[in-house]
């Protein structure tokens, strides 16, 4: 008896996959949403407590549904490799990503001096601040992807 | 500028052959076809040859550049 066999499947039927596309859209609005949780995470306070507690544990109840409707949808199959256009695709995405990081950033830096807004980042928050901008990095990349890479309706065939 | 013009669509049809089985027999995604033919991506020279391949024709044959 093969060892293999205990950790592989037996599986000699080519396994589907998962379009990259399809893959992208699911991906781009999970990382946002994940993103705008630990930023609230990062953001909540004595003063704005209940109002983001309501947000973030719905937040909460809707990550967890896309979580387990995502493994229920990639069960089975894998998911479609890059190929050269996916890739030519994913660089534009990612200069066009650190433009919006860029611009985001300095939008939100007018609106606090516009508004004399603040917030504290300390050792509390630092952590699921920067997780939430790397989620929202990988959102907004995953969603120019998916705008970058549509083709019009009935072009197959 | 050089507009990249291709004969994947007429090559396809001659061969009964659907946009998704070509991107298969040649490992790229049935976008890449499409944008092919349109004209809008220019194909790497690997990938060229392995659709010219498919075809049993010549890279010359289903690509050119016009003015």
């Amino acid at each position: 008896m093969n060892i293999r066999s205990f950790f592989e499947a037996e599986n000699n039927v080519k396994k589907p996959k998962i379009e990259l596309h399809c893959y992208h859209k699911f991906a781009a609005a999970a990382f946002l949403m994940g993103a705008f949780t630990f930023l609230g995470i990062a953001l909540i306070n004595s003063k704005t407590f209940v109002v983001l507690a309501v947000l973030l544990a719905l937040a909460a109840v809707i990550e967890l549904v896309m979580t387990v409707r995502f493994f229920k949808m990639i069960k089975g199959h894998s998911i479609q490799q890059e190929d050269e256009l996916a890739r030519q695709i994913m660089y534009k995405a990612s200069r066009m990503t650190a433009g919006v990081l860029i611009l985001s950033g300095g939008i939100i830096e007018l609106i606090f001096s516009l508004t004399n807004g603040s917030f504290t980042i300390d050792s509390s928050n630092v952590a699921c601040l920067l997780f939430g901008i790397y989620l929202f990095a990988a959102g907004i990349k995953s969603l120019f992807f998916v705008l970058l890479d549509r083709v019009s309706d009935g072009e197959d065939e | 500028m050089s507009v990249l013009k291709t004969k994947l669509k007429e090559y396809r049809a001659i061969s009964n052959m659907k946009q998704g089985e070509l991107a298969e027999l040649v490992g790229v995604r049935r976008e890449t076809i499409i944008r092919l033919e349109k004209g809008q991506y220019v194909p790497s020279l690997k990938l060229a040859m392995d659709i010219a391949s498919v075809f049993g024709t010549t890279v010359e044959e289903l690509f050119s550049f016009e003015e």
